[in-house]
């Protein structure tokens, strides 16, 4: 049964709905721990599906799949703690320590230090504007495709090209890579 | 190796969230169906995000009160207050005259450059099961570069906000051109607010102001006395900890069905917070679920707000919230709905408000638990509890 023929189906049957939480809500919840930490992502994550129930009457039948509705949602919700996620990824930048991280790995264990790259990674994405951080994320993180990421957004599908351009090239820039040469490698391979 | 990549990297050992991790979360869906036919609707916060207008209101509301601390936490009316005279509620201009007052008086919290503001935020006595969590508290740098130079559009650094306030002129003209400026509209609006909203608005976020200038806050609030429109609601309502509050909003054709307040403590005038009220039934369709005329929408206040010198630090006397900031609340039985008129409903499932007087028609019927609510249509499910209306001069 597509996510689309339960959606249609919980019109009648609102129960059936929560097969939706079984089938995504641990990606949704990876995803919005990565950006903002594990105990933020439990409300997310409860908060997506309880948006997506009240909404689900408008929910697009014509698509099978509601992962990039459902990511849009947490979008959504993720974009009101970003205060929270740009303090993280500044502090991460500064100090090599990822608050974030500490949030699933044992805290009374040694710290998370990060990799050498990801003190200037974290500065760039915190620099990045808020919508060009949600497509470059919900690309590397989410691993939607362009068409996903425009469902998620409800932007066209170039816009979404433009914004990942954009933040790629400033992360690419950001790591000390020649934005020229690395373009050029990536489309070879 | 190509930059997305590394983006990929970081942060890749984040878990996959286990049966018990999820599990809350999922209960929490399946007691929102099971009300589904009660007409009660979850105002998570995804209304603050997800419909543009909303933010500015929101931020407002979330943010609050230049006074906070302990005196937002003394009980407004000790039995004292009986003697008090009611607020005249007639009159919106000389109320806000006297909130200006009130806060010309406050003091000054000097603040410097480094230091970090702590808020601690309540949610409360809205329609509809309490957003999770009710209080939150949050640290932010006193002059966050991020949020200076427009970086972050017209989300202004505290330092930046305070600048503001104590640079403004004192007529209300140019106090209002300021503020436009400062808090310019959305370019994406689907239509162009009249300029009376975009002045309310817009003093409704600098009220919201923590630190704040005294007088730079009596100025905006005088401003607002001269502003066209201006009207109080003509009873005392609830502020997000349950206590009555004079409302105040500007009348305003313009506001797809909802109504921004502002609350004050009816003894001192003291700018207390906000709440979001609706103002006719309407669908928003995918912007979230159907309002009912009466819904409170949004309701909230800061209940305590300090400059202190570390991130994580709390001032003097302030415990963590109950539930945590990030800890999230379980859902509470549906005890603490409430309607326009500010009455406690105990268990109720449906907010009658007439739509013609606002006001006629409750108070009565008593409740009956709806055994047959899920089969009920919703027109059918609607038994709710008498309501204590509370009324100007009334206290409780």
């Amino acid at each position: 049964m597509s996510d689309a023929a339960i959606i249609d189906e919980s019109r009648e049957r609102p129960e059936i709905f929560a097969q939706l939480y079984d089938r995504h809500a641990a990606d949704i919840h990876r995803y919005a721990a990565r950006r903002l930490g594990d105990t933020v992502a439990d409300d997310i994550t409860a908060e997506t599906y309880l948006v997506a129930f009240r909404t689900r009457a408008r929910f697009d039948t014509d698509r099978s799949s509601a992962r990039p509705w459902l990511y849009g949602i947490a979008a959504n919700l993720i974009g009101r703690h970003r205060r929270s996620e740009l303090r993280a990824l500044r502090a991460l930048a500064r100090t090599g320590v990822d608050p974030v991280a500490e949030s699933w790995s044992d805290q009374v264990d040694t710290r998370v230090t990060a990799q050498a790259a990801h003190g200037p990674l974290a500065a760039a994405l915190a620099a990045l504007p808020a919508r060009d951080r949600h497509v470059l994320l919900l690309v590397a993180w989410a691993e939607l495709s362009y068409q996903e990421v425009a469902e998620a957004l409800s932007i066209p599908v170039g816009t979404v090209r433009s914004r990942l351009n954009r933040a790629r090239r400033k992360v690419r820039a950001a790591l000390g890579v020649n934005p020229m040469v690395a373009h050029d490698v990536a489309e070879v391979s | 190796m190509d930059e997305i990549t590394t983006v990929r990297e970081l942060r890749d050992d984040a878990p996959v969230p286990d049966h018990a991790r999820l599990s809350p979360g999922r209960q929490r869906l399946t007691d929102a169906m099971d009300h589904r036919s009660a007409r009660l609707r979850v105002w998570g916060d995804w209304r603050i995000t997800s419909v543009g207008a909303a933010a500015a209101v929101a931020a407002a509301v979330l943010v609050g009160t230049q006074l906070a601390g302990d005196a937002a936490d003394t009980p407004a009316h000790p039995a004292a207050s009986n003697v008090q005279q009611a607020p005249d509620l007639s009159d919106a201009s000389a109320l806000l005259l006297r909130a200006a007052r009130t806060a010309a008086a406050q003091p000054d919290p000097k603040p410097r450059d480094g230091q970090w503001v702590y808020q601690q935020t309540v949610r409360g006595h809205e329609t509809g099961p309490p957003p999770a969590p009710k209080r939150q508290e949050s640290w932010t740098l006193y002059n966050d570069p991020q949020f200076e130079d427009w970086k972050e559009g017209d989300d202004h650094s505290h330092g930046e906000r305070y600048e503001f306030l104590a640079a403004l002129p004192e007529d209300a003209e140019g106090i209002f051109e300021r503020a436009r400026e400062f808090y310019p509209q959305d370019p994406k609006a689907p239509a162009k607010e009249p300029e009376a909203l975009h002045n309310f608005g817009a003093a409704t976020v600098l009220l919201g102001t923590y630190p704040a200038p005294p007088e730079g806050m009596a100025k905006v609030l005088r401003a607002l006395a001269e502003l066209d429109g201006m009207k109080a609601v003509d009873h005392l309502v609830k502020d997000a900890k349950g206590r009555p509050a004079v409302a105040l909003f500007l009348e305003s054709a313009f506001m797809y069905g909802m109504r921004d307040e502002l609350l004050f403590d009816p003894e001192t005038l003291r700018y207390v917070g906000g709440r979001t009220v609706a103002t006719e039934d309407s669908d928003p369709g995918s912007e979230g679920p159907p309002m009912k005329k009466g819904d409170i929408l949004i309701n909230g206040l800061v209940s305590e707000a300090a400059l202190v010198d570390k991130e994580g630090q709390r001032p003097p006397g302030v415990e963590k919230p109950e539930g945590g900031a990030s800890g999230g609340l379980p859902l509470e039985s549906f005890e603490n709905m409430e309607s326009e008129d500010g009455g406690s409903r105990g268990k109720r499932y449906v907010i009658p408000v007439d739509p013609e007087e606002g006001g006629t028609g409750r108070d009565t019927g008593t409740f009956k638990e709806p055994e047959s609510l899920k089969e009920a249509s919703p027109k059918e499910a609607e038994p709710y509890t008498s309501a204590e209306a509370v009324q100007p001069g009334e206290r409780r």
